[in-house]
């Protein structure tokens, strides 16, 4: 050191020293303790009841969810359905191969991703459930009378629908009922009996119906209601042939005064009477720029639909896709003079009075090219319960994302219920509701009214009145063992096609022994 | 910020203690080259020991100031051996200069400092500024594509600004697979920023024991860069200027379907159909439009213009540069839509205030544009280049009495004639002039570096140096969809012009400090050591408006303030993040009689990206050499000048992971919507893992250098074999519990390959000089492992054409290999048969398969150059071999799309032209559609010449050259489609790699270059 002048050796000395005083100034749990900016953590961001009140409004939204992943996967509930079964084809195969599967049954296989997203989207609605019964049950921060037990009793609801399309989609499930929160829980559940499944929805349910107010105003109109859980109680009591129990909760919907049926059919499905009187539990959907684009990575939140785009629309222009084409056997099945079949179709002969449509705007053999599969080519129709007017979809910043609710509940449904219920037995006036049903189709008129009724006068007026929406034509067929007869010419297959297979993923996951595949698949 | 206040006290403090230095001694001399007998002008004449240096004037003349008469001088010029000699009392000393490899007496920058070639234990290929100047890239990891063994550089598309994918040694993840990039010893997020002409040099550090420096960062490979800076002792200012100009235009195009071809696949289709087929005169009035060559423009221009100044006194040196490089595309490039321009501004500055300490500030500011449009994508109405692969040329590309309105082809309100002809609607695709239309994307980068360091010597050996760096990039992307209707004539419309803008930041600081020491007096040991610490803060968020009618309708105008009804502006949810890194490392390199060669590194890293149990972890690493040409053994070989031995062993980390993992996240993004209005919701996205931890990355390679006849050959090897164990893949959570999957350190993949290095020089009498280098990087990619629980992991997905994703990630197969069906045969109605490869008598998911892989097993980079009398010559090719494309260009879900010509063949898959082939054999993936992607391409090919000496001297030049240069000249392959030269669909997608939507290819390109020094 002996190199080192005087001066230098202070220098040094005061650089250590300077060194030594940065580093103690830089805090380290400052720098290594981060938290996330714009997402919350668990613990910053349940604070007041409105933070309650939006963890379980997020429990319904998974129930507005077409697709999952962008483009990846559709869900939407019409494949499923009435594509799946005999009431409508998918027809663009090329531009749809999501669709086209379910207009052969033999193509419905384990890796289906759709099906896949099918699943994920129901279970997504029971996890966030879950989470918002626990976080809801413990937070001691309400302020407003009952809404602690109304938010409770809403995630209940939500909960039961979404094991309800699970029971009736895949058949027995793995039942979850409690929240999980790290991955240190075991997450390992064999599939449950669906036997097990409907109680755990009907103890829900009948707990919600309790707890649920009869409607809502304002900004929460489309929340669950106590008429929502019964009716639902009602669908649920049907698929288990439990027909004093249909008629029971129909006669609670019934009784409740809250409901009747529009007089105009083709109201049910106008941006212009949504919540209607009808309307039990719908889907709220909202257009613009607010929402995310349909087939985007992000369209899982405030979105609009885009079932007007994919189904309810002929290319006119407007580009849509026309992916949903009701079969001839099922337009056939209508009197001319039902106004149910103007209000489900649009045919080379509609005429649609819209912004400066011809004729020709609706589907006729001007689109030569257009039908590319044969039966397509002989309805050349497409679903209209979907179709927004011209005028509303031009002024659309994105003709996949659309504001037409739809349907999930509805009043007539509920009275075919109970008519059904009826006819197998259970007693009541299942006579008058199925009338009541038939008489608003037919604009008020009487004439077509029946005097007595079988159980296939039901079954047709259900598929009438029900047709393309969405929720019911699959697996009525299913329940009323009609399947195998009506669906023969897509090869439906007894003993395998009644339910989706479990999607391969979750077996190869969990093990093939613990969560057993659907039989066929 | 306290730092910086701090930093500040600390260089007011050592200005303080500015004292004068003890008085200098001359010397002044002549270079001559020992074979011409010519002045050596340009080579470096430096003391040794210190930073004193300086240049050798035209005439090879010198001049220096020495501390005293007893040090020694060092000179040093590429492509000669570098001479020592100690100065003698008289101060004048000349040197004669042998041709031969200096690399042995070259410097390499490693990982916090630099180390003599000869030492080096580890595997790093180096750059010089030479190379890189002679290439005219636009981004500096194109610099890396075929000249560092064993560094993959894909471009992922030929559009002007294009990110690169680059790899060192193989995939070793299937996350974040970039390495890490450290300018100036400052990590940043890319290089795009740079002007290439600012580098000095790269060091790209490829082992583990040349990276585990960088601890938790290292793990996909160091890409080190310096940039240029002044020399001290020049004797007047330097000036440079550097530019170019050049043409590009499109080189290969696919054999796709010509009218006349198309017209028979289509009457063909018909007859079996049940269509009308077009008739023989209804053809000929049909045109026959090359979508090519309407669509790609010729001639595109580019260009590049740098200044630089750089000077150096005693105790000072500074560099100073500015440049503008502009291309633009051959798709869109008059009307702007593809483009790319950067503007740099570079400057830095070094002065010792006392001779014992240094202080160096630099600062770099760069603005660049990009125009570009959507590609290598399927996406609805604007992927371009798979539209123009995609349609037929029976359509006009504008409509017959309006050149300026494209043409629909898609239109299904009515009938589509053309000339009178019926023909059919095109599904799915559309006319890339609409395209070209509705596309208007730009990205404006703002980004500064600042810099600023100060290295004190307080007694020989000993180095005490503290950094301040900071990196911030401000970015805006805005997109605008016009207003236009062009019904009657084309029913194409949009009625409603749409504008979206989205800012982005990202910032990061450190703050460094080292110290080094080097021992003296040893006896034939040498041993020095370092030590330090990084505090590294890095910040991103980003936002974004969007909203539709305007009152304008041009994108250069369009902004939100002119938006119709302000109140309908959306504003996104903002995202923000913000990362913290505590770091201490160490390394000591020992050697032995210059013989006996060991290094060993530690490093320790605390990162805030993971929870409390995983925060901090420790990455060794030793490496040893043999420097077997220095045994008494081989002392007096004639051939052999050096042979070196290496192996090495070392741990090192990926964090280029998302943060919070560890921790329950609630996503406030999950409203559904009641009464009208949308509502909030917030719900858990994913179950937190708390054991979330880097990827490990564990690697031994053993290498070997050697240099023969006089250094003029070199020769290195290297063998690695690189595990990265713990990989995140998502697992464990089945959907059923509503929750995406966390990721969880599961995955094992494994590296193992070969680079290799060739490179030769010789010098003649008669001035001319040639060279040759070669380098080969052969790797293999294999998923060893998934965990107990991991699932395969799909990638690349095409929806519309295959419902099957292309790529799995499995046991057994490199990552993101291509899985599917094996044809056994195409059957007698065109259905492809594939192989029931488990027997079992159908066809399923369990017949799938391995068939390819888009990763190559081999890529080659070989340049060879030739000098003579002024003139220079040099060629570049690159390429790869044992790489597959998935071939997806054939738009198979659009009715009525072109194919390309083979389709017409025997044995072709069924014409499915109108119906599309879903549900088909068609669209399974298979090997039907992986074709060889192996290339073998002129990257360059330069001549070049220098104006003489003698004639410089007249109009004060000290150097001249011009030159031209053609690029892409010419590519040897069996890919037909448009360019085999493909990476990943998106430089973040590692899963999704070769597989060919369409994309921009890369530019047959010629341009005119001069150089010029005053």
């Amino acid at each position: 050191m002996k190199s080192i002048s005087f001066k230098k050796q202070h220098f040094l000395l005061v650089s250590i020293v300077v060194l030594c005083l940065i580093f103690t100034s830089c805090n380290k749990d400052e720098l290594l303790n981060k938290s996330p900016i714009t997402s919350l953590n668990s613990t910053n961001a349940l604070v007041t009841e409105a933070d309650y009140t939006a963890l379980t409004s997020a429990c319904y939204d998974p129930i507005q969810w077409q697709v999952i992943n962008g483009a990846q996967t559709h869900i939407l509930p019409v494949m499923f359905q009435d594509i799946r079964a005999d009431n409508c084809l998918s027809q663009w195969a090329s531009y749809w191969t999501y669709g086209a599967v379910f207009d052969d049954l033999r193509l419905i296989e384990s890796n289906n991703t759709n099906i896949a997203a099918l699943w994920q989207k129901w279970f997504t609605a029971v996890a966030r459930a879950n989470a918002a019964m626990h976080s809801d049950s413990s937070f001691k921060g309400f302020v407003t009378d009952g809404l602690q037990a109304r938010l409770i009793a809403e995630a209940k609801f939500v909960r039961a629908f979404a094991y309800f399309q699970l029971v009736i989609s895949f058949g027995d499930v793995p039942l979850i009922t409690s929240y999980i929160s790290t991955t240190s829980t075991n997450v390992i559940y064999p599939r449950t009996p669906a036997a097990a499944v409907y109680a755990q929805i009907e103890n829900d349910l009948l707990a919600a119906a309790k707890a649920l107010p009869l409607s809502y105003t304002g900004a929460d109109v489309g929340r669950a209601t106590s008429g929502g859980a019964y009716a639902l109680l009602a669908k649920a009591s049907l698929y288990q042939k439990k027909y004093a129990d249909t008629r029971k909760y129909c006669e609670m919907v019934m009784s409740s005064g809250k409901y009747s049926l529009m007089p105009n059919f083709a109201d049910n499905f106008s941006q212009d009477h949504e919540y209607n009187s009808e309307a039990i539990f719908q889907i709220g959907y909202i257009s613009g720029i607010f929402n995310k684009p349909f087939e985007s990575a992000e369209a899982t939140q405030n979105q609009g639909s885009a079932s007007y785009q994919m189904f309810g629309c002929i290319p006119a222009g407007t580009g849509g896709f026309g992916n949903c084409v009701p079969r001839q056997g099922l337009i056939d099945l209508y009197n001319n003079t039902d106004t149910r079949k103007d209000a489900t179709f649009i045919v080379p002969t509609t005429y649609l009075n819209d912004l400066g449509m011809t004729a020709y705007d609706a589907g006729t053999q001007y689109y030569h090219y257009y039908w590319t599969n044969p039966d397509a080519l002989i309805s050349q129709a497409s679903v209209r319960k979907f179709y927004i007017p011209k005028s509303t979809a031009l002024s659309l910043t994105n003709l996949g994302s659309d504001g037409l609710n739809e349907n999930i509940l509805r009043y007539s449904d509920v009275l075919l219920m109970h008519a059904e219920a009826s006819a197998m037995g259970a007693g009541g006036d299942g006579l008058g509701s199925l009338n009541e049903v038939i008489q608003r189709a037919y604009g008020g008129n009487p004439s077509h009214n029946l005097t007595s009724f079988t159980l296939a006068d039901v079954k047709l007026q259900r598929r009438l009145e029900l047709a393309t929406e969405g929720w019911d034509r699959f697996t009525d067929l299913v329940r009323w063992g009609d399947a195998a007869t009506a669906l023969a010419f897509k090869h439906f297959k007894v003993g395998r096609d009644e339910v989706l297979p479990i999607p391969q993923g979750e077996i190869d996951l969990v093990g093939a022994g613990i969560l057993l595949q659907n039989p066929g698949y | 910020m306290k730092i910086k206040i701090y930093l500040l006290l600390l260089l007011i403090s050592c200005c303080g203690f500015y004292v004068a230095q003890a008085q200098n001694f001359k010397v002044t001399g002549k270079l001559k080259n020992s074979v011409t007998g010519e002045p050596i002008s340009g080579a470096t004449v430096s003391i040794k020991g210190t930073k004193t240096s300086t240049i050798t004037s035209p005439m090879g003349a010198y001049s220096i100031d020495a501390p005293a008469s007893g040090s020694t001088l060092v000179v040093s010029y590429v492509g000669m051996k570098t001479v020592e000699k100690v100065i003698p009392s008289s101060g004048i000393l000349d040197f004669t200069l042998t041709p031969g490899s200096s690399d042995m007496g070259e410097i390499v920058v490693i990982g916090y400092g630099t180390q003599a070639k000869r030492n080096v234990t580890t595997a790093i290929s180096t750059i010089k500024a030479k190379t890189i100047e002679s290439l005219p890239v636009y981004s500096l990891d194109q610099a890396l594509q075929g000249t560092a063994p064993g560094v993959i550089v894909a471009q992922t598309s030929g559009s002007p600004g294009a990110p690169l994918t680059v790899r060192v040694r193989g995939t070793s993840t299937v996350g974040n697979t970039q390495p890490l990039y450290i300018v100036d010893g400052m990590q940043v997020p890319n290089i795009n920023y740079l002007n290439s002409f600012d580098i000095d040099n790269v060091s790209v550090l490829k082992d583990a024991a040349s990276t585990a420096i960088y601890g938790a960062r290292g793990g996909n490979g160091v890409v080190l860069l310096q940039t240029k800076h002044g020399r001290r002792n020049m004797q007047a200012p330097s000036v440079t200027f550097d530019g170019y100009y050049g043409i590009q235009n499109l080189g290969h195009t696919p054999d796709l379907m010509n009218t006349n071809q198309y017209v028979d696949y289509y009457n063909k289709y018909a007859a079996q159909n049940g269509g009308t087929p077009i008739s023989d005169a209804d053809r000929q009035k049909l045109p026959n439009t090359n979508w090519f060559n309407e669509v790609f423009e010729k001639n595109a221009p580019i260009h590049n213009a740098i200044l630089s100044l750089a000077n150096g006194g005693d105790k000072y040196s500074y560099y100073v540069s500015g440049s503008d490089f502009k291309q633009t595309g051959m798709v869109g490039g008059k009307q702007g839509k593809s483009d790319y321009e950067r503007r740099n501004l570079k400057f830095n500055f070094e002065f010792d205030p006392i001779p014992s300490v240094n202080i160096n500030v630099g600062a770099n500011l760069a603005q660049q544009e990009r125009n570009y449009l959507f590609e290598n994508t399927a996406g609805t109405g604007v992927a371009l280049m798979n539209y123009i692969e995609g349609l037929p040329s029976i359509y006009p590309a504008f409509d017959s009495s309006n050149s300026t309105i494209p043409f629909n082809m898609g239109d299904l309100s009515k009938p589509i004639t053309v000339n009178g002809v019926n023909v059919p609607a095109v599904g799915a695709i559309t006319n890339p002039f609409l395209s070209l239309l509705i596309t208007n994307n730009r990205t404006l980068y703002q980004n500064q570096t600042y810099h600023g360091a100060i290295t004190w010597k307080p007694v020989p050996g000993l180095e005490l140096s503290t950094s301040y760096d900071y990196y911030q990039e401000l970015a805006t992307d805005k997109k605008f969809t016009p207003q236009f209707d062009y019904r009657p004539a084309q029913n194409f419309y949009n009625l409603n012009a749409s504008l979206a803008e989205t800012n982005y930041t990202n910032t990061f600081s450190q703050w460094e400090g080292n110290a080094k020491y080097k021992f003296k007096n040893l006896g034939d040991s040498k041993l020095d050591v370092m030590g330090g610490f990084t505090v590294l803060q890095s910040k991103g968020s980003s936002s974004s408006l969007s909203g539709a009618g305007f009152f304008v309708n041009d994108f250069k105008s369009v902004n939100f303030a002119l938006m119709r009804d302000p109140t309908q502006i959306v504003n996104a949810q903002p995202q923000a993040y913000e990362t913290g890194l505590l770091s201490f490392y160490g390394r000591a390199n020992y050697s032995y009689k210059d013989k006996y060669l060991l290094a060993a590194t530690l490093r320790s890293d605390a990162s805030s990206l993971f929870g409390q149990s995983n925060r901090a972890a420790v990455f060794p690493s030793v490496s040893a050499g043999w420097v077997i040409s220095e045994e008494s053994f081989m002392n007096d070989s004639k051939f052999i000048s050096m042979m070196k031995l290496r192996a090495s062993w070392g741990i090192n980390g990926n964090n280029f992971i998302n943060p919070y993992q560890y921790s329950t996240v609630v996503n406030p993004n999950s409203g559904p919507s009641f009464g009208g209005l949308n509502t909030a919701g917030i719900s858990i996205p994913y179950l937190a893992n708390p054991d979330v931890k880097w990827e490990q990355s564990q690697q031994t390679d053993i290498g070997l250098d050697i240099n023969l006849f006089n250094n003029t050959l070199g020769f290195t090897i290297d063998y690695y074999n690189k595990k990265n164990s713990g990989v995140l893949i998502p697992v464990g959570t089945p959907v059923y519990t509503g929750y995406a999957s966390a990721a969880a350190n599961v995955a094992d993949i494994k590296n193992s390959g070969i680079d290799l290095q060739i490179s030769y020089q010789k010098k003649y009498a008669s001035s001319f000089s040639w060279s040759a280098s070669a380098n080969l990087g052969y790797n293999k990619n294999e998923t060893t492992g998934l965990g107990e629980k991991g699932q395969p992991i799909p990638g690349g997905s095409i929806g519309f054409i295959f419902p099957s994703p292309i790529t799995n990630t499995y046991v057994g197969h490199p990552v993101a290999s291509f899985y599917g069906y094996k044809v056994e045969k195409v059957d007698a109605t065109g259905s492809m048969i594939f192989q029931d490869l488990n027997k079992d008598g159908k066809i399923d998911n369990n017949d799938k398969t391995y068939i390819g892989s888009g990763l190559p097993d081999l890529t080659y980079g070989a340049t060879i150059g030739a000098e003579y009398k002024g003139f220079d010559f040099s060629a570049f090719l690159y390429g790869t071999s044992g790489n597959e494309i998935y071939d997806a260009t054939v738009r198979l879900d659009a009715s009525y799309s072109n194919r390309p010509v083979s389709y017409q063949d025997p044995g072709a898959p069924k014409n499915v032209l109108g119906s599309g082939g879903t549900g088909t054999s068609q669209t399974a993936v298979s090997n039907f559609y992986v074709k060889d992607g192996s290339f073998a391409k002129l990257k360059t090919l330069t001549l070049g010449y220098s104006l003489p000496q003698s004639l410089l001297s007249h109009i004060h030049l000290s150097q001249m050259r011009v030159y031209v240069t053609g690029q892409n000249l010419f590519v040897i392959t069996k890919y037909k489609g448009i360019d085999p030269e493909i990476g990943q669909s998106s430089s973040s997608n590692t899963l999704d790699v070769g597989i060919d939507r369409g994309f921009y290819p890369q530019p047959v390109m010629f341009i005119f270059g001069l150089q010029v020094k005053f």
